[in-house]
């Protein structure tokens, strides 16, 4: 069985102002793997996960999960409300 | 350029070039750095290595059919091919290593490479006791006697060198294939920057 598995790390990559080569040389991949995970082409490691987490310094849960993100746009209405 | 003339070295320049130049502007190679590992990004074959495994097939079947120049010729070509062509695909090295993404891929096309292997293998061990002259049966096989026609059985050197050159070309054309269809189509791999 295999689940789709969403991320985040785009927009928290470039929250931190990060390139793909920045954030790959971080946490030890090539750069085009940065994209690969970022398109949920590839699911990471556990490793490779929690160093990602630990790099762009938010919690594995709040960069992968099973069910799909919230848009932004709907976080900041909701945090406007 | 040589001062004094050398014929023969001169005819095999021009050969040579005849012979590869087509190859290595149709795999897009302009210096030898471009042969080497690790340089350059890795591009996806989804075809070629079908081309080639039928070019591999169709040289060992020419041997088995009789013509035998032919099918080496064939079979070593589509050989020289593969191996070029190994050195441009996903299975390739980098400088920095390989990460785990390309490890995974790299894994996943040689497991299909080897089980293609394998299983042509197991065929082939069939294959070979139906058409092992047998002793017993005053040097008769076992399949002449079912099918009523002599089959082909490799009785020198080179037909056993030429069955490892075809299994090898099988290993890491479906290891091309493989890895090459396990990137998302349009080949994403040069994406450096932002």
């Amino acid at each position: 069985m295999s689940r789709t598995i969403y991320n985040r790390i785009a927009l928290f990559r470039t929250d931190r102002n990060l390139s793909r080569k920045a954030l790959a040389d971080a946490v030890g991949v090539n750069p085009q793997t940065i994209g690969f995970l970022e398109r949920g082409d590839y699911k990471p490691s556990l490793e490779l996960a929690m160093s990602l987490s630990v790099t762009l310094g938010v919690s594995v849960d709040m960069l992968f999960s099973f069910r799909p993100f919230p848009p932004v746009a709907d976080a900041l209405r909701n945090a406007g409300d | 350029m040589f001062v004094r003339r050398q014929p023969l070295i001169e005819a095999m320049d021009r050969a040579a070039e005849w012979l590869w130049t087509p190859v290595l502007r149709f795999l897009k190679v302009d210096t030898l750095e471009d042969l080497q590992l690790s340089t350059g990004h890795a591009r996806s074959f989804r075809v070629l290595p079908l081309v080639l495994l039928l070019g591999c097939s169709a040289g060992l079947g020419g041997m088995i059919a009789g013509w035998r120049i032919t099918g080496l010729m064939i079979l070593n070509a589509a050989w020289i091919l593969t191996a070029l062509i190994q050195t441009r695909s996903p299975l390739m090295g980098r400088p920095n290593g390989r990460d785990e993404r390309e490890a995974a891929l790299v894994r996943s096309g040689h497991l299909w490479g080897f089980g293609a292997t394998t299983m042509l293998a197991l065929i082939g061990c069939f294959y070979f006791a139906l058409a092992s002259p047998m002793p017993d049966l005053s040097g008769k096989a076992i399949g002449s006697l079912i099918f009523g026609r002599d089959l082909w059985f490799p009785s020198q050197p080179l037909d056993w060198m030429e069955l490892a050159l075809f299994g090898m070309a099988v290993e890491i054309n479906v290891a091309v294939l493989a890895a090459s269809w396990g990137l998302p189509e349009g080949d994403t791999e040069d994406d450096h920057g932002q």
